[in-house]
């Protein structure tokens, strides 16, 4: 596949939980967005809908547009979920004998994995994910390869034949084969898929997936690297049907070129250069590399990027224009993989996120993280949901007029918001609706602003640095609130905020990863002596460099734009935190090169951690590569619009009674319709910018100009 | 009123008698032990769990320091507690209840409620 | 020992503790929130609504980043584990909230702070300034044992003293007569190490170098992990004192005395709701350790738990005495171990505050293992606590079963404390000295009303703790693991079962030798039991087989290598001289090609096993969870051994005729305990039981 054609057209789509967000451009720079409710029951539905209705902005039909367009980017947030139905393949699991209850064990308290804290602190109501192919479909080898690659014990192949028949007469339709540090020493596992492959005609095998966890993922430690095999052996095939029949869809369309899907890790590849793990989670990764690419674009190095939907609230830092923050625990589901999957925090906070009272602990008012979804979504759609959520408090507080969600294509009804919060906030804490609609919405900016606060101190930054960019759904009408509790000097709503994430994935470089675990002693203990032994770390690289180019090479890039980036995970001896540094060379040939990587990683580590532990005398050693090969980024720009004045005047639609905390009452306030609005323009609050998909809520206190991309930029008085 | 206490432990707030929940044989007056209700055994830890093999530590308890101590409901059989006790420790009075304040709660009469 | 004499007019009411007669026997009383003085109320008075939940929200964010970044800046294994607190005080050392790896430091944090207040605010020799840094990990003030080591620090704002932070985590070496931290042949304190009352260790933010020298002597087996991870304490108290600054500077003093206070009583208001909805009476529950360290010997803990309207009063007596082993502990530490279960079933969604124990009374007497003398060791009390957190699990469920908090009962977790530590030189030519985590961090946890306890569901002590995996181990020291599964039949039989544990065993490789020990208990009787006719776990003995020729096996590809303890112990494939013991084993020379073998309980199970669904045991046999003997003989189900399709009539009538057996052996109360009575224990299990039956104490204590 070809790099980006410019004079083509370009969709991005980034499908989540509630909404399938869809961002076009078109080669003259017209752009859309549109958002259409997500079809859980065939994604590519939603899609085509989106499709269809981002054409007719342009006075095209599908096919039309279809024909103009050049590439496709796909990222989802909920094909991962659903997905993991378990309607893949009855897959058996090869694990050496001893160690079968590997995924049962699941290194102890797995009950904790992906639980918000609530779950985690009530023990007596805890469950461990189900292993992912239950013990009865697992099936221990005979055979053992030590720390060092040495065989220890041959595989007895009898027995594994043995084995083998009784998983397949278990319904055994896959296989999926983990060893003890196969990593090292594949030998076993190949042997065992040739003697699976010479036990089944070709004819049925091509049903039978086999896959090598020294192939998926060559990575240490046993318990992820075997869920991350069984998970891509998964839902490689239920991914691969999903996706091929939205190709053969678009196909149908006459659009013949591929779909390129978004990576958790950054970048994007092809499909077929794709692993579902890697998948996971892409939306709001598309939305952390757009943030950091406007970021750029606009001369902000450090942006908080903050995602506020209808479940969830997403945040992400990037911080001297780089990204290269990568989740310390990777969880798919409640599945803890080895996936260097870029970090973005959600805590449960978003438009449907529901208000109620908890009487355990003297009647506080807790916001989430139970969410009423889409369905039957804030009590306000009318669809009966009874229970009050942030959208609902909004709509009360005149935030959300009933009339213009969604462009008008959603009718609110207010009395039902009322009624909810009465019912379940207001009268039991005895307060009017319009006060407890007033502390819902305090509560939950208030969770989101500690998100953001403790995702940045961390990071060993303070927010006041940074500034804010707000989008999805909710994100524009809460980021005053959120961001102005922050002490947060400018935050910014994009033309597209409500389809940012998508917008993202138009910023997307394409990239491959390549992972190895291997220990290369850097530095010897006690005496410091950088290794002389130069070949082992050079023989990684190489070995992870000719993948990469073997596989660009075959899809047809130039490989002249190829370039690589080596990480390393380093730690020092007796420690047990290793971190992950960008190594400065792809190969060594002297011990000064040794000791530029070392010097590297040492300064990276201190300012992560602390000064304090720096302990080169324990010795250092690499225990992970991950080699990056990196295309250069489509081009893309900010459109561009000519200066008017600053008199918004003529954007007013209306004045209504909104509700503002600092005074605590209602007051009449201008309504602003944001199309309408040029460069110039300047916004005193308190104010409302109503949009197609979206509001922007400017409190008092702040004002708003709208630069010359149409950006809203609104900034602290 | 019935109000179920433990698993298989029933209370009748009104005649203050244990009994099982499981056939609701009568398991004595509340104010004593439901154990002096049940049939009791004493049972050695290998009829639990296999030892495996001959040696004093093996994979079933010590039985000259651990017995089962099985309680059952002398109408169904149901075994209502066990306890994991050296041989010839005292049975524990698991459950005593403040059976006056139980009947006020309940509004029976005679407790003192009208 | 010292009074504290500090209820002086003079000392404002918010700065007051509470005077006791201070001793490790009445620590305990510190645990009791002090009462709210009229600057608190006027500071809680000041709280708009909704400003508690939302600053509460903060707080705990604030405690969360405070504990990442301690767990970033030290080194020690058991920072991941999570064997560690960070936590914010009312300025006279109320626990207001914290970040708790481990629920055991949220008893044992308040008490140092409030010795400081009580003894060294006033004292001019001391006192108590902003910048101050204190530490400590002296258990007879407030500490688990002594590797618990504490920093705290006073939080001033405006020249006010508004709040106290700490920052405690387990360090594994003490400088003691063992390595290790827990030595096992501690007979007195003098033989555990360093032991720091609550000192004074930095001014003016920072660390004084001369006490930190002091402190890197002392552990001179491991100097620098002291030194780094003494830095990294103070690290994580000081991020929570910079943040309380800040709250204080944007809304006030007063705000922040206020919101501390009020999370305090909220919590205490709460927690007292909730037990006054519980049946009032008296619920007794006993349970045994068969160890202290050195030697097998049975210890007993018995609670009386009286719930009347909204208080509890747990009373230890007839808990067997004091011991000259390091397998003691005082009041304030039992207090701790009841609270692990605490703060996760009943109280999981209370706050982690003091507030919340309020509504308990300590009654724990002088001269048991819970109450010793001021001498003892104490070194291994976590081990030793064992025989509370079973009877407070028990004797609480039995509480809050017949009561709107069913759903937070569950049969007692494994509570047996399970590892291999080992030292030597690994395969790389490094020193090493560290525990398997592997068998550490994956008890059973006990059987629920409703559902089967989890399988290898973590660390009773410390709920939050990971078992790295095997490559992990075998990767950075000189053995290899020839098994780590989950242990057949180990979780207790029941309606409901209990979680299994695990087992594994080590074979030292690449070095000739290796040092190693291991810790449990429960081979000659269990500490965790069952709930309401469930069984407890089985039993986990210890195996070492050495002299062996395991590589030859292995490198032969011979079929017969075992994988599992029973298989090891019973079979005797490999050619060696086999050993039997207590799960507690000291330390000794392991050899190349040794066989260490080492067993986690399983959970308690829950109601009778003749209840348990059919399917669900032909599910455990097909998942090879639990034998065919199990499952024929305790759960009597009866199903084709070649298709395991159940026979449904075969396993009622099965379990028909079990009942009937039952109703034949069993006898009525008096002819029981006529023949019960008349048995006792082994001889050898009673030497420090005390008095048998009652547990009085029988010698006269003497320790060197």
């Amino acid at each position: 596949m070809s790099a980006a054609l410019t004079e083509r057209a370009v969709i991005d789509v980034d499908i989540g939980g509630t909404f399938t967000d869809c961002f076009v451009r078109m080669p003259d720079g017209r752009t859309t967005a549109v958002k259409t409710p997500t079809t859980g029951y065939r994604l590519s539905a939603g899609f085509m809908r989106g499709l269809e209705a981002a054409a007719k902005d342009f006075g095209l039909t599908i096919d039309g547009l279809l024909a103009t367009t050049s590439t496709i980017r796909y990222s989802t947030t909920v094909a991962m979920n659903t997905l993991l139905q378990r309607s893949g393949p009855h897959l058996a699991l090869i694990t050496t004998e001893g160690f079968e209850d590997v995924l049962s064990i699941a290194r102890g308290a797995a009950w904790m994995d992906a639980a918000v804290t609530r779950e985690i602190r009530n023990v007596a109501r805890i469950t461990k994910p189900d292993p992912l192919v239950s013990r009865e479909m697992t099936f221990g080898a005979r055979e053992r390869i030590d720390s060092f690659g040495e065989v220890v014990r041959p595989l007895d192949e009898e027995h594994f034949l043995e084995g083998l028949r009784g998983l397949v007469d278990r319904g055994a339709r896959g296989f999926v084969v983990a060893l003890l540090f196969s990593y090292l020493n594949p030998e076993h596992e190949r042997r065992i898929r040739e003697l699976i492959e010479g036990e089944f005609p070709e004819a049925y095998l091509g049903a039978m997936p086999i896959m090598l966890s020294s192939e998926v993922v060559p990575k240490r430690w046993e318990y992820t690297r075997t869920n991350t095999t069984i998970l891509n052996a998964y839902l490689h095939q239920a991914m691969w049907e999903e996706l091929s029949g939205m190709a053969d869809e678009l196909r149908s369309h006459h659009y013949p070129r591929g779909i390129m899907l978004v990576h958790n890790s950054g970048g994007m590849a092809e499909v077929y250069r794709t692993s579902a793990a890697a998948t996971f989670n892409g939306g709001p990764v598309a939305g952390l590399i757009g943030g950091a690419a406007a970021g750029q674009a606009l001369g902000h190095p450090n942006v908080i990027v903050t995602d506020m939907g209808g479940t969830s609230f997403e945040v992400g830092l990037i911080t001297e224009g780089s990204t290269r923050f990568y989740q310390f625990r990777p969880i798919i589901d409640r599945y803890w993989v080895d996936q260097s999957m870029l970090e973005v925090k959600s805590i449960g906070a978003g438009g449907g996120s529901i208000a109620w009272i908890n009487e355990a602990v003297g009647d506080r008012l807790e916001v989430g993280p139970r969410s009423a979804g889409s369905m039957p979504g804030p009590a306000a759609l009318g669809l009966g949901g009874t229970e009050p959520t942030v959208t609902d408090a909004d709509v009360v507080l005149n935030y959300i007029s009933p009339d213009h969600y969604f462009g008008g294509n959603l009718k609110l009804d207010r009395d039902l918001a009322a009624q909810a919060i009465e019912e379940k906030i207001a009268h039991p804490l005895g307060v009017s609706v319009e006060e407890a609609a007033a502390r819902i919405k305090r509560t939950v900016d208030a969770n989101m602003a500690d998100v953001i606060a403790r995702e940045t101190f961390l990071r060993g930054y303070d927010p006041k640095d940074f500034v804010l960019f707000a989008y999805g759904g909710a994100g524009p009408a809460h980021c005053t609130g959120y961001g102005g509790r922050l002490d947060i000097q400018r935050m910014l709503v994009f033309p597209f905020s409500p389809v940012f994430c998508a917008w993202g994935s138009s910023t997307m470089a394409t990239i491959h990863i390549y992972e190895a675990s291997r220990r290369v002693e850097l530095l010897q203990p006690v005496t410091q002596t950088p290794t002389t032994d130069f070949t082992a770390f050079n023989e990684v690289v190489e070995s992870l460099e000719e993948q990469a180019i073997r596989d660009l090479r075959g899809e047809g890039y130039d490989l002249d734009r190829v370039t690589f980036r080596l990480e390393l995970d380093i730690k020092y001896g007796g420690q047990i935190h290793g971190h992950r540094a960008l190594s400065p060379l792809l190969r060594i040939g002297s011990t000064a090169d040794v000791a530029r990587i070392y010097d590297a990683f040492e300064r990276e580590y201190a300012s992560f951690f602390s000064p304090v532990n720096v302990f080169p005398q324990g010795g250092v050693e690499i225990n992970n590569f991950v080699l990056r090969a990196e295309l250069p980024q489509p081009p893309w720009h900010l459109a561009t619009h000519a200066e008017t004045s600053d008199d918004a005047g003529g954007a007013q639609t209306a004045t209504r009674p909104v509700y503002w905390d600092a005074a605590g009452e209602f007051a009449d306030t201008p309504i602003y319709e944001q199309s309408r609005l040029r460069p110039g323009h300047s916004i005193e609050g308190p104010a409302v910018i109503e949009a197609q998909y979206t509001t922007t809520v400017l409190d008092p206190g702040f004002h708003l100009t709208v630069d010359r991309h149409l950006n809203l930029i609104i900034e602290k008085r | 009123m019935k109000r179920r206490i433990t698993e298989y432990l029933d209370l009748d707030t009104a005649t203050l008698e244990w009994a099982c929940n499981r056939c609701g044989q009568s398991l004595g007056p509340a104010a004593k032990n439901y154990k002096e209700g049940c049939l009791i055994a004493d049972r050695d830890p290998r009829e639990i769990w296999q030892p495996f093999i001959e040696a004093s530590f093996n994979f079933a308890y010590n039985p000259g320091w651990a017995r089962l101590v099985e309680f059952y409901c002398p109408g169904c059989g149901t075994m209502l507690e066990v306890e994991m006790l050296p041989p010839g420790h005292p049975i524990t009075h698991d459950i005593e209840l403040d059976l006056e304040s139980l009947q006020r709660d309940a509004g029976e009469p005679g407790s003192g409620e009208s | 020992m010292a009074t504290n004499a500090h209820s002086s007019p003079e000392i404002p009411e918010h700065f007051r503790v509470t005077p006791i007669e201070i001793s490790p026997s009445t620590m305990v009383q510190w645990l009791k929130p002090e009462p709210i003085s009229p600057i608190e109320q006027r500071g809680m008075d000041s709280l708009t609504p909704g400003d508690y939940e939302i600053y509460d929200e903060k707080l705990k964010n604030i405690l969360d980043e405070s504990r990442e970044i301690f767990v970033r800046s030290g080194v020690t294994n058991l920072l991941t584990a999570g064997d560690l607190i960070v936590a914010v005080y009312t300025a006279n050392g109320d626990l207001a909230n914290a970040s708790a790896g481990t629920y055991l430091h949220c008893v044992t944090g308040c008490l140092p702070v409030k010795y400081v207040m009580s003894q060294y605010f006033p004292d001019p020799t001391v006192g108590v300034h902003e910048g101050d840094i204190f530490y400590t990990n002296e258990a007879r003030y407030g500490g688990i044992h002594n590797p618990d080591q504490m920093a705290f620090m006073p939080v001033f704002h405006d020249g006010e003293l508004i709040a106290w932070t700490a920052a405690l985590a387990h360090q594994p070496e003490t400088g003691a007569v063992e390595p290790g931290g827990m030595p096992i042949l501690a007979r007195s304190r003098n033989d555990e190490g360093m032991k720091l009352t609550p000192i004074k260790v930095g001014e003016n933010y920072r660390i004084k170098r001369d006490l930190l020298d002091m402190m890197v002597n002392f552990i001179h087996r491991s100097p620098r992990m002291q030194e780094i991870d003494t830095r990294a304490r103070v690290t994580g108290a000081d991020r929570v004192r910079v943040r309380m600054q800040e709250l204080a500077r944007a809304q006030g003093n007063d705000f922040v005395r206020g919101l501390l206070r009020k999370l305090v009583v909220e919590a205490e208001a709460s927690a007292r709701q909730r037990i006054a909805r519980w049946n009032d009476g008296i619920y007794r529950a006993v349970a045994f350790s068969d160890t202290i360290g050195r030697e097998p010997a049975l210890v007993r803990g018995y609670l009386t738990a009286s719930k009347k309207g909204d208080t509890i009063r747990m009373d230890f007596t007839g808990t067997s005495p004091e011991n000259d082993s390091s397998y003691n502990a005082y009041p304030h530490i039992a207090a701790a171990h009841a609270a692990i279960y605490i703060f996760a079933y009943p109280f999981h969604d209370l706050p982690a505050s003091n507030g919340t124990l309020a509504p308990f009374d300590w009654e724990v007497p002088e001269g048991t293992v819970l109450n010793a003398a001021p001498d003892a060791a104490i070194s291994n009390s976590p081990p030793l606590c064992c025989i509370v957190m079973t009877p407070a699990t028990i004797a609480m469920a039995k509480m809050m079963f017949d009561s709107p908090d069913r759903d937070k009962v569950g049969a007692p977790n494994g509570n047996m404390g399970s590892e291999i530590v080992f030292a030597g030189t690994s395969q790389y030519g490094i020193a090493f000295a560290d525990l398997d985590g592997c068998t550490l961090n994956t008890e059973g946890q006990g059987a629920r009303p409703d559902m089967d306890g989890a399988h290898a569901y973590g660390f009773p002590w410390c709920h939050a703790g990971r078992a790295p995996d095997a490559e992990f181990y075998e990767s950075e020291y000189p053995f290899l693991r020839l098994f780590y599964r989950l242990k057949e039949d180990s979780g207790g039989f029941g309606m409901w079962q209990g979680g299994h544990g695990t087992e594994t065993a080590l074979a030292p490789r690449h070095v000739p030798t290796m040092f190693w020990s291991a810790i449990g208990k429960s081979s000659n009787i269990s500490v965790g039991v069952g709930l309401f006719g469930g069984y407890p776990s089985s039993a986990s003995p210890g195996v070492w087989v050495t002299n062996t020729n395991l590589w030859d096996k292995m490198t032969r590809g011979d079929d017969d290598v075992p994988t599992d303890a029973v298989s090891v112990a019973r079979d005797r494939t490999v050619d060696g001289e086999y050993l039997m013991e207590h799960l507690t084993r000291l330390t000794r020379v392991g050899q190349n090609g040794d066989i260490i073998v080492q067993l986690a309980a399983g959970g308690g199970g829950y109601g009778d096993v003749l209840e348990r669904a059919p399917a669900l045991v032909l599910s455990d046999l097909r998942q090879k969870k639990i034998s065919e003997w199990t499952a024929r003989n305790i759960y009597q189900v009866r199903y084709d051994p070649e298709t395991l399709v159940l026979d449904h009539d075969a396993t009622r009538a099965a379990r028909d005729a079990a009942r009937q057996e039952r109703i034949k052996q069993g006898m009525p109360w008096d002819a029981f305990i006529a023949e019960w009575s008349t048995k006792k224990p082994d001889a050898d299990a009673l030497k420090y039981f005390g008095h048998w039956p009652d547990g009085a104490s029988e010698q006269t204590l003497v320790r060197i």
